[in-house]
């Protein structure tokens, strides 16, 4: 049976690496006693991929995994994974994908962050969203791994806004700019490259910085949630 | 959620985060107002190579089975972190609370090489303690050693308060036990540490004095007050099987080197190669039972989840029921595609065909070692292999279908002469040789690859060669070349690799192994000079040490280049570790003479060990065999 698996990254997550993250979950899955299947061939190893990997430091609240696991009761998967991983790397949902549902990775198109500031920085950060909204397209420069690429930036931004601070109760102090914008192999933007350009439009100072950076959610390209895929394993 | 002592600014800058921040699987969480000790246990290294020590593991475990013991982890910061921590003033934090360690009651500091000396310094030095133990006030932590090299404390005896001879297992309880008293009662760090002084294994250096000779040599070592024993004696555990074991393995995140369950089969080993400080100060051989190590592992995988276990030992295949043991761990393991690694196992038809359901024959590697090139100074050494067991062990596992073999070898050993450093490429070869008359052209999968690697012999204390003298850094390198020389003539030279090891290093371990006070200057010194992670090749800097031995006036050639006499008095003698000064001038007077000793399950050759009543001992008290 194939599952996705719903899970978070705090404080000490925060700066492990993807590759760390995907063997910390093998043992998750033995601690848990929720047998994986293999791999055929030479080195056989287990089949569990990401959705989307995240950058060293960022939070988040919206990460998953597909993994292949042998028959397993599945109303036992969600308490035995909670039972099996630290605080840091919470676990919040398992469910059930039916044959055929294309991997996690395949299905992201978009990302949602909110990205904590400082009160004083809203009202210019909402001024750049506005214009950089109003325009038709934002042509920019994107450094991959071996070359610089043109592209524009426009279609790739779905949503930005400033969010008010949540009430103290909630432990929030400070206000946020939430983004929704396009993720996965088909166009993929990081948060850091469009703060850039907002910061550019806004006419702000260049070395301004988040306070932290939380990742909420991945999508479909439609705007639905990885997370609403197949059924609940109960 | 969990404070962390570095800002998300520091973390996002240095390199490999992770080793600072905690929170791994199984890492124990307590609340700090709700216990009576807290233990900062530190591995004076970086983070991804102290992780796996198992002496870490089973003390953590111990310690936090206690309600009223707090023990968390403290590794030394990479220099990236160091420079920050310095610049910033941040003080230095233990993982789990990320509190400041100068806030610990204990701080213990586990030595397994000295190259990590100056990396003590740096871990009391971010921690904000004074470096000298005489400096310390009410405000600091109980700065105590454990580990290999407090066999010969004294080179950083300055630096501790008090150091713990033996294992780890036996009084710790006790001194945590003193420590909770005398601390409710109010009781002086003074008080503490003498109190300290009489349970037996515990050395508070500042409570003995030494005094030397005009030539150097130590002249006396006395206790200064009555609760120091004139003899230190090494605590050991009797019954393995009834000890504690970690069965719930911190599981870091990031791949640390030693990313497995290590499963302790044994301590002490029966062969009694006379270079070996291990195979000294473990004494005696006292085994786990099967069952108890069948449940161990099976609880240690659950609870890790690693998907590899390794069995740990100094001679694997001398536990007497290997064979069942490696058997049954395979049943359990290919069912969860968990893999076995076994090192040091002895090359025979066992070992081979285990090890080819283990491990991908093509890709693994068989390793020897001889650590002498011929047959008479594998006899001054005591090493029981001969060349027909090589040739025996190559024979089978050519046939087999490996084709890479090691070969480890030392350089420097007493009594060496040139005939035995040429006896290594030759005997290299005749592996070679071997490889081509066994297996035909046509049956061959591979080309043969044999690596050879030699170490430069270092004296250890506690061992038949303590007396030995070593060579000049220029002498160890000239044989070296010599050697691979002799390599370059060989037939098969292609098919011949060798390695050896840095010299400088060789020297300063020399020094440090067998030091005594004076040498703590120097340490001291170098690490003011920017000396930091010695044991790191490109991070060991050779100038300094010398600049540092310069200027405080220490020779090392005293320490490394005289041939002791016999009734010299060594700075390690007030420690007993069971084992006799008399046996060990016995075994050197035998080396000398090149007559070999038999092993412990062959004969009792009276080492002294037996008084402890245990293990393979015929003193032993003999209860019902497992």
């Amino acid at each position: 049976m194939i599952i996705r698996v719903k899970f978070g990254k705090e404080g000490a997550l925060r700066f492990i690496g993807h590759l760390d993250v995907l063997r910390t979950f093998q043992k998750i899955f033995r601690r848990a006693g929720i047998p994986m299947a293999y791999s055929q061939g030479f080195s056989p190893h287990p089949l569990m991929s990401f959705a989307l990997p995240l950058g060293l430091g960022l939070s988040s609240e919206g990460e998953y995994l597909d993994a292949e696991i042998e028959e397993t009761d599945p109303a036992q998967l969600l308490p035995r994974l909670r039972a099996a991983t630290s605080a840091d790397l919470p676990v919040y949902a398992v469910r059930i994908l039916p044959d055929g549902t294309g991997n996690a990775m395949a299905s992201v198109g978009r990302a949602s962050y909110r990205l904590e500031i400082r009160p004083e920085w809203a009202d210019m950060l909402r001024r750049g969203a506005e214009r950089l909204l109003a325009r038709e397209s934002i042509p920019i420069e994107k450094e991959t791994k071996t070359r610089t690429v043109e592209m524009d930036l426009r279609p790739c931004l779905y949503e930005m806004k400033i969010l008010p601070a949540p009430a103290k109760s909630e432990g929030g102090e400070k206000p946020a700019l939430y983004l929704e914008i396009a993720a996965g192999s088909k166009a993929n933007v990081k948060p850091e490259l469009v703060w850039t350009e907002l910061l550019r439009a806004a006419g702000g100072p260049e070395d301004l910085k988040p306070c932290a950076v939380r990742r909420l959610d991945l999508m479909r390209e439609d705007g639905t949630s990885l997370g609403t895929a197949g059924t609940e394993a109960q | 959620m969990r404070k962390l002592a570095l800002s998300e600014e520091i973390l996002n800058t240095v390199e490999k985060p992770a080793r600072y921040v905690g929170g791994e699987l199984n890492a124990v969480m307590k609340d700090r107002d709700r216990v009576d000790l807290r233990f900062a246990f530190c591995f004076p290294d970086v983070y991804d190579i102290g992780m796996g020590n198992l002496g870490l593991q089973i003390l953590y475990d111990m310690f936090n089975r206690r309600p009223d013991v707090w023990c968390e982890r403290v590794y030394s910061p990479w220099p990236d972190l160091d420079r920050i921590m310095r610049e910033k003033k941040i003080p230095l934090f233990a993982l789990e609370s990320q509190d400041p360690v100068k806030d610990f009651d204990f701080l213990g500091i586990t030595l397994q090489y000295e190259m990590c000396y100056t990396n003590v310094l740096q871990v009391l030095d971010l921690s904000g303690i004074p470096l000298s133990a005489a400096e310390r006030t009410e405000a600091d932590p109980i700065v105590i050693g454990g580990g290999p090299c407090t066999y010969n404390p004294e080179p950083i005896a300055e630096f501790f308060d008090l150091f713990y001879i033996g294992e780890g297992e036996v009084v710790y309880d006790s001194l945590f036990d003193l420590y909770i008293r005398m601390k409710k009662e109010g009781a002086s760090r003074r008080d503490f540490l003498r109190a300290a002084a009489g349970i037996e294994g515990i050395y508070v250096p500042s409570l003995y004095e030494p005094s030397y000779h005009e030539d150097g040599t130590l002249a006396d070592f006395k206790p200064l007050v009555p609760e120091a024993p004139a003899s230190v004696r090494r605590v050991l555990v009797k019954e393995l099987s009834g000890a504690a074991y970690p069965e719930n393995p911190i599981v870091p995140f990031v791949r640390p080197v030693q990313d497995r369950v290590t499963l302790e089969i044994m301590r002490g080993c029966i062969r009694g190669c006379r270079f070996c400080q291990a195979g000294m100060v473990y004494r005696p051989v006292r085994e786990r039972k099967l069952e108890h190590l069948m449940e161990i592992a099976d609880r240690a995988l659950k609870n890790s989840g690693y998907d590899e276990i390794s069995l740990s030992s100094l001679s694997s295949s001398d536990y007497s029921k290997i064979a069942p043991l490696v058997t049954g761990l395979m049943e359990r393991c290919s069912q969860d595609h968990i893999n076995i690694s076994l090192p040091s196992l002895r090359i025979d038809s066992f070992s081979l065909d285990v090890m080819s359901k283990v491990q991908d024959v093509k890709k693994s590697s068989l390793t020897f070692a001889p650590e002498a090139g011929t047959q008479r100074l594998r006899n001054v050494i005591n090493k029981g292999l001969t060349e027909e067991d090589i040739m025996r062990g190559a024979a089978m596992a050519f046939h087999g279908g490996w084709t890479k073999v090691k070969f480890y070898f030392m350089i420097g050993l007493p009594t060496e002469t040139e005939e035995d450093r040429q006896g290594i490429p030759a005997l290299c070869q005749r592996a070679a040789t071997l490889f081509f008359d066994e297996i035909p052209k046509e049956e061959r999968r591979g080309k043969i690859q044999i690596t050879a690697s030699s170490a430069f012999f270092v004296p250890k204390p506690f061992t038949p060669f303590q007396w030995a003298k070593m060579e000049k850094r220029e002498e160890y390198l000239e044989r070296a070349h010599r050697v691979k020389d002799g390599f370059r003539r060989q037939v098969n030279a292609r098919s011949l690799h060798y390695e050896y090891h840095d010299a400088d290093v060789t020297v300063l371990e020399g020094v440090f192994a067998r030091g005594d006070r004076k040498v703590s200057r120097v340490i001291r010194r170098a690490y003011e000079l920017g000396c930091l992670f010695d044991a790191w090749t490109e991070r060991y800097d050779d100038n300094k040490w010398q600049q540092a031995f310069r200027e405080c006036g220490v020779d090392p050639d005293f320490y490394t280049l005289r041939e002791r006499p016999a009734d010299e008095l060594f700075p390690w003698d007030f420690i007993d570790i069971g084992v006799t000064k008399t046996f060990l001038r016995r075994e050197w007077d035998r080396a000398m003479e090149g007559v070999v000793t038999p092993n412990c399950r062959e004969q009792c050759n009276g080492c002294g060990v037996g008084r402890y009543r245990c293990g393979i001992c015929p003193t032993a008290e003999k209860e019902e065999q497992s």
